[in-house]
């Protein structure tokens, strides 16, 4: 079953990145919202899949129940999802900023910081 | 958005995902929840107040700018891994005083560390674009 | 000196090296002591210093020399802008270069090293008002740090050739080392570095271009200290490289070329100062080939011409600080006189000039007799070249002394002032013109077992040091020294005809600041070509390009599979239904022609994969992931609300398209693969199955994801945290930007 999900991680970064080479600026951000969504996937993916066994310990137990969802790839994602977050924000902030300063979404068009020397 | 029922069901349901949200945060070390998860809830808390009402509401209402949560959430996750320093236990190991440890001491970092910036966050676009 | 925190802070500077110098000698014990801290042990690097003859011969020079010139510099940077600076930069460069001698570790010993080059950067550039002093020091530094990171590599080599970076444990192991074959390129590594710091043949002009320090600098780092670092390395690395042809050939060409060379240089100054830095590079010059020589007549000259040089040079640099300020000019023309106004100047001049000219019964003698035996057991060259290189400094020595002082003042000479009443410009040349002529008279046995007996005995493998005497009767050393009395006071005579035709002589030869200059220039070109090329403020460019590389690195994975793993189709229902609506939410946001469509896409995405991990046995990452969307999909919203020009922007042309889309497949395939071929392999579960068993017992939670990331992996989580509340306060500074360019840098009504 990892097959079917490596296809779509694949898929959804090609999109992303697709989206990444564009122009417009919005876009540019929503194809770096897709591709780490993809790439969080992959880390789970890598990690391997399991169905319906949670890494919880029962409240009666001292190990959780045997076949487990490996949860050491959970805690990066976790991680890697906050941290994402917060640069996601940065980002979108930083594209609404070039774009009020610019006057234009077009990423092309926008190369005052670079010439102004 | 100022609708009656709207602003004064905001208030209820702020309320009560708050109340979640420290809920999530206690049992987090042994069920599904967590300083990170706990923390995203009361921001969703505090964004549904600041659509009923104004940021300049949800300010009053937190006493203490976001920045100063997002400040003490560092120095709290900080203060619970040197802890073990004066125990002569390397940084950031666990110590245990029956059911209440440092671990739990420093999800409640953050918890707070999540919260104030997310508000900081929030708040400023809010107030800057509108 | 009215502010009295300024003169406590000077107090302090003058009297630390001295706290220092006495602390060395009490605790000192010949042959060695060993002091030790472990710093970074599983580096294998230690906080250890050691004292031994060698070290404690140049420790106490610099903390004895930098006491005096500490006391010069009170008086002589008064007039100055930030002196409390000036002491502070002169102080650490002393710590510095007390570090550099005393470690006894090889990595220790190249971060000193690196910290008297900037610490010397600070202190020549000093005057960083004036353009030459900016550059000088900037010269300075790129010179030795260049040749310092040449250095860090030859002492990485070293050190992974002995198995330690001990210094006292390579030193051991002694020529052991020869047979290894990097044992020549660390070799040469090392003595880039040692040649550029102490200014060799063909890196000699950094040392005259860094006079445009004050004074007291070049007294101290550009005389006593800091040029000779790179001969303390050589010293010290003797044991090791001292067999080899190759150390021989190299230190003593170099050596007695730049002793030569140099002295030529200096014959031609006009400038005392700089007459006095090319001086300087003779005598580094011969240090070297002394070492090269590495014989036991040499390792002794080498010892006693260290410190005799520190003496009468530092002294000597004094002197002529005094002149500076008594007239405003070093230009020994303009100079007659000034006996009358520095006499006492005159004393000191008078005997360090003849310590330098290696009258008896100075220490300049002394040194210069077994620098004239150590030369002769290598036959005639070495030998002239050194009787050369003497006679010269016999002639500047007479220069010195006899053309501002012994002449009498005439009316186009410069006006002068009383300066010595300030005890504090006249005391410290007095001392080390004492120093002088007590060490050779009075303490020559106790120089010997202090300093040369250790020495030699570690830097030697057979140590048979004999007794140094002043005076050994007649022989062919101090015929040499007659020879060379009288050919100094001939080139003194014949100065004036000389000198032009010297000039003449060497005007066409390229010099070695231009050749640097051109270097940099050469560099700065390139850094402008290639920021042209590559950073030419096309965004979208750098994005393909970007890209472009990363699909170049994932397409190696593509190469390098044989046969494709199996694959495993045990798919429920619910597999399908989430896999197509994630691909078809994907296409969506690409094909989308509004923004809003693209946003909505986008949250569907998000609520899919949210589902995907609550699927797949990963509640709590399903709850973050969820939350986040929920708050990323809010503030797209807020934002996007905000943006009504965002919505007429071109697309790239369609061929362009192709290109991209190529790309974007490109990348997506290669991911596919390397996913598919790591889930293939075998997985090693063994730090999950660590974590899944001591999540109980060890950290009292069952919620095993959240025991990893508040327990076991906490430092992570901690960094995580930081980096939000950076990102958050980054946020506000965007937004907060915005108001501060309104506010000040746009007129109301000009539109944008």
């Amino acid at each position: 079953m990892e097959f079917l999900w490596c296809l779509v991680v694949g898929l959804m970064t090609a999109c992303g990145v697709f989206l990444m080479l564009e122009r417009h600026i919005v876009r540019f951000l929503f194809g770096m919202i897709l591709v780490s969504n993809a790439i969080n996937l992959a880390i789970f993916v890598a990690g391997r899949l399991t169905r319906g066994n949670p890494p919880l310990i029962a409240s009666d137990a001292l190990l959780p129940a045997a076949g487990y969802a490996n949860p050491l790839p959970q805690a990066l994602i976790l991680t890697a999802i906050v941290i994402g977050f917060g640069l996601l924000l940065f980002t979108l902030l930083l594209a609404y900023r070039a774009i009020k300063e610019f006057g234009t979404a077009d990423m092309d068009k926008m190369q005052h910081a670079e010439t102004e020397q | 958005m100022s609708s009656i029922i709207f602003r004064t069901s905001a208030h209820i349901v702020t309320v009560l995902m708050l109340v979640f949200s420290v809920y999530l945060l206690l049992r987090g070390h042994n069920n599904p929840g967590g300083g990170f998860i706990a923390g995203l809830i009361a921001v969703i808390a505090f964004a549904l107040l600041m659509l009923a009402e104004t940021p300049d509401y949800v300010r009053e209402r937190l006493i203490y700018p976001p920045p100063a949560f997002a400040g003490s959430g560092v120095l709290i996750a900080l203060f619970a891994g040197l802890l073990p320093l004066f125990f002569g236990q390397p940084f950031l190991s666990g110590l245990w005083l029956g059911k209440i440890g440092s671990p739990l001491l420093f999800d409640v970092g953050v918890y707070l560390a999540v919260i104030g910036s997310v508000l900081m966050i929030l708040l400023n676009v809010e107030e800057e674009l509108s | 000196m009215h502010n009295p925190t300024l003169k406590l802070w000077l107090a302090f500077c003058a009297l630390l090296p001295l706290g220092i110098f006495l602390l060395i000698s009490a605790s000192y014990k010949p042959p060695e002591s060993l002091l030790y801290w472990p710093w970074i042990p599983s580096l294998g690097i230690d906080f250890s210093l050691r004292l031994d003859g060698l070290s404690v011969l140049f420790a106490s020079l610099i903390s004895g020399v930098g006491f005096l010139v500490q006391l010069y510099a009170i008086a002589y940077m008064k007039p100055y802008k930030g002196r409390g600076a000036f002491h502070l930069y002169l102080t650490l460069f002393m710590l510095a270069m007390l570090g550099l001698v005393l470690a006894d570790n090889l990595l220790l010993l190249f971060v000193f090293w690196e910290l008297t080059t900037l610490t010397s950067y600070l202190l020549i550039g000093f005057n960083h008002e004036q353009e030459k002093s900016r550059k000088n020091a900037l010269q300075a530094m790129l010179v030795t740090g260049s040749g310092g990171l040449a250095m860090l590599a030859g002492l990485i080599i070293l050190g992974e050739m002995a198995g330690t970076y001990s210094l006292s444990a390579i030193i051991t192991q002694g020529a052991s080392l020869s047979q290894h074959p990097w044992f020549t390129p660390s070799l040469l590594l090392i003595l880039l570095g040692a040649f550029t710091k102490s200014a060799q043949f063909p890196f000699h002009f950094w040392l005259p271009g860094a006079m445009a320090a004050p004074t007291p600098v070049s007294a101290y780092l550009h005389s006593s200290t800091m040029v000779k670092a790179g001969v303390y390395l050589l010293a010290r690395l003797l044991p090791v490289y001292g067999d080899s042809t190759l150390w021989f050939t190299l230190l003593c060409s170099a050596g007695a070329f730049t002793a030569l060379w140099c002295a030529l240089q200096a014959y031609r100054q006009t400038d005392l100062k700089l007459m006095l830095a090319f001086s300087t590079n003779v005598i580094l010059g011969q240090l070297v080939m002394l070492i090269g020589i590495g014989s036991s007549y040499a390792i002794t000259a080498a010892l006693l011409l260290i410190a005799a040089h520190s003496f009468y040079k530092a002294g000597l640099f004094m002197v002529v600080g005094n002149i500076d300020k008594a007239t405003g000019t070093r230009e020994y023309h303009e100079l007659a006189g000034l006996r009358a106004v520095l006499a006492i100047s005159f004393t000191a001049a008078l005997v360090t000039a003849a310590s330098k000219a290696g009258l008896p019964p100075s220490f300049g003698f002394l040194s210069k007799e077994y620098l004239y035996k150590a030369g002769l057991e290598f036959g005639w060259l070495l030998s002239g070249t050194m009787l050369l290189a003497n006679a010269i400094m016999v002639a500047l020595a007479l220069l010195i002394v006899i053309k501002p002082f012994l002449r009498p003042h005439h009316a186009k000479a410069a006006p002068m002032k009383a300066v010595e009443h300030n005890q504090l410009l006249w005391l410290p040349p007095i001392v080390l013109a004492l120093l002088s002529i007590i060490v050779p008279l009075a303490l020559l046995n106790w120089y010997q077992g202090l300093v040369i007996d250790p020495a030699a005995e570690v830097m030697l493998s057979t140590p048979q040091v004999k007794t140094v005497k002043l005076w050994e009767g007649l022989n062919l050393p101090l015929l040499l020294s007659a020879l060379t009395l009288l050919l100094g006071i001939l080139l003194y005579v014949g100065y004036p005809r000389l000198k032009p035709r010297l000039d003449q002589l060497m005007s066409g030869l390229p010099s070695g600041p231009a050749v640097y200059q051109y270097l940099l220039d050469a560099v700065v070109k390139l850094a402008n070509w290639q920021t042209r090329l590559l950073q030419h403020g096309q965004l979208t460019q750098y994005s393909l390009q970007f890209f472009l590389v990363l699909l170049a690195f994932l397409s190696t994975v593509l190469w390098q599979i044989h046969p494709l793993p199996p694959i495993d189709w045990d798919l429920k229902y619910y597999d399908i239904f989430l896999a197509v609506f994630l691909v078809i939410a994907a296409v969506v946001v690409v094909k989308a022609r509004t923004l809003l469509l693209a946003v909505a896409a986008l949250g569907t995405i998000g609520f899919l994969t949210t589902l995907v991990f609550l699927v797949y046995s990963a509640p709590d990452v399903a709850k973050t992931q969820l939350l986040v969307e929920t708050l990323l999909v809010v503030f797209i919203a807020i934002v996007l609300r905000h943006l009504s020009a965002a919505n007429t922007v071109p697309r790239h042309s369609a061929v362009r398209r192709l290109v991209h889309a190529c790309v974007a497949a490109g990348i997506g395939i290669s991911i596919t693969l390397a996913l598919w071929i790591i889930t293939a392999e075998p997985m090693n579960q063994a730090i999950s199955e660590f974590y899944a068993q001591t999540s109980v017992s060890g950290g009292k939670g069952r919620n095993i994801v959240n025991v990893i990331l508040v327990d076991f992996r906490a430092f992570d989580t901690l960094g995580e945290a930081v980096v939000v509340v950076i990102a958050a306060l980054a946020t506000i500074a965007i937004l907060a930007g915005k108001r501060i360019n309104q506010m000040v840098s746009e007129p109301p009504k000009e539109p944008r």
